[in-house]
């Protein structure tokens, strides 16, 4: 399996749904979901909502750096849906829908930027999912108080995104030479 | 070894933007800090229509029409009982500066501390 470096992602978008593909996107999916159980076994709270580590993005930043931003972006909604369906209500899809957007939006513009490395890119995306998830609360609510959690959030999503980064950023260092397509 | 190697690929862009959001967040929250004031009484909505107002300075608890059980002492409002599964509301830290909040998602429940009339 070690070969050199694939161009993959722009020659599968040829044929976007080929079976190799196809069972890739599973496997992301599968992995990005199985981290998304854990982290919500490993439950923890400090008093103020959306703090968390989000263990699937380790998922999302792979698919972005090894598949491009289209695969990126399947196997985010796909969590997206199925965490809904199994562990959550139509709210909770909604917000977390806003901060999926947001940070798959900011990831998708940063991550052929020589400037940022896979942390710089992994921590833009965490601060702008905790935005997003925020400005979309406040909206749905209609409650401005909501910027009392900004602070915070931008702190939280600062390093869980700069640890998720770094996870994901070695995982892609690692797979470098696995030729997945 | 890939430790030290991952290190060394952090790149200037990623240290200013740290610092950048950092600052800000800091900034965002000496300014809240700064601008609001120790609050006088929280006010309940729920699905945005305002249900109840309760002083800060009296120790009470009352269970909401959802079963939400609001319990405030030593000028502090927080959530001790809520009937859904996320339970955010109840692991929400006590509220009582002007403009904080509790916000229970399931049930479009908002608790909001106000500076109030008296």
């Amino acid at each position: 399996m070690m070969r050199k470096h694939d161009k993959s992602h722009e020659k599968g978008r040829k044929h976007l749904f080929s079976p190799r593909r196809v069972a890739v996107l599973g496997m992301l999916v599968a992995a990005a979901f199985v981290l998304s159980y854990i982290e919500m076994l490993l439950h923890f709270s400090v008093g103020i909502p959306g703090v968390k580590l989000g263990l699937c993005h380790i998922v999302t930043l792979f698919a972005l750096y090894r598949l491009g931003p289209r695969a990126a972006w399947f196997t985010g909604f796909v969590r997206l849906a199925l965490n809904t369906l199994l562990f959550g209500n139509a709210m909770i899809l909604l917000y977390s829908a806003a901060g999926t957007v947001l940070s798959l939006v900011v990831m998708m513009l940063l991550y052929k930027s020589p400037v940022f490395s896979k942390i710089g890119v992994s921590l833009a995306g965490g601060v702008s999912h905790n935005v997003g998830q925020i400005i979309c609360a406040a909206l749905m609510m209609e409650t401005p108080g909501l910027v009392w959690y900004l602070p915070v959030l931008l702190v939280s999503g600062c390093f869980c995104g700069v640890i998720i980064g770094f996870l994901g950023g070695f995982l892609v260092d690692r797979f470098e030479r696995v030729k997945l397509l | 070894m890939s430790v030290q190697k991952a290190q060394r690929k952090v790149k200037a862009g990623d240290i200013i933007l740290l610092a950048v959001v950092l600052c800000s967040a800091a900034v965002l929250f000496l300014f809240l800090l700064l601008f609001t004031s120790h609050g006088a009484e929280v006010v309940v909505s729920m699905d945005g229509a305002e249900i109840g107002r309760y002083a800060l300075d009296q120790d009470t608890q009352v269970t909401l029409p959802e079963g939400h059980i609001l319990v405030i002492r030593d000028g502090e409002a927080s959530v001790s009982y809520a009937p859904c599964r996320d339970q955010i509301c109840v692991n929400h830290i006590s509220i009582s500066r002007s403009g904080e909040t509790i916000v229970c998602l399931p049930y479009r429940l908002v608790i909001t501390v106000e500076e109030g009339s008296a």
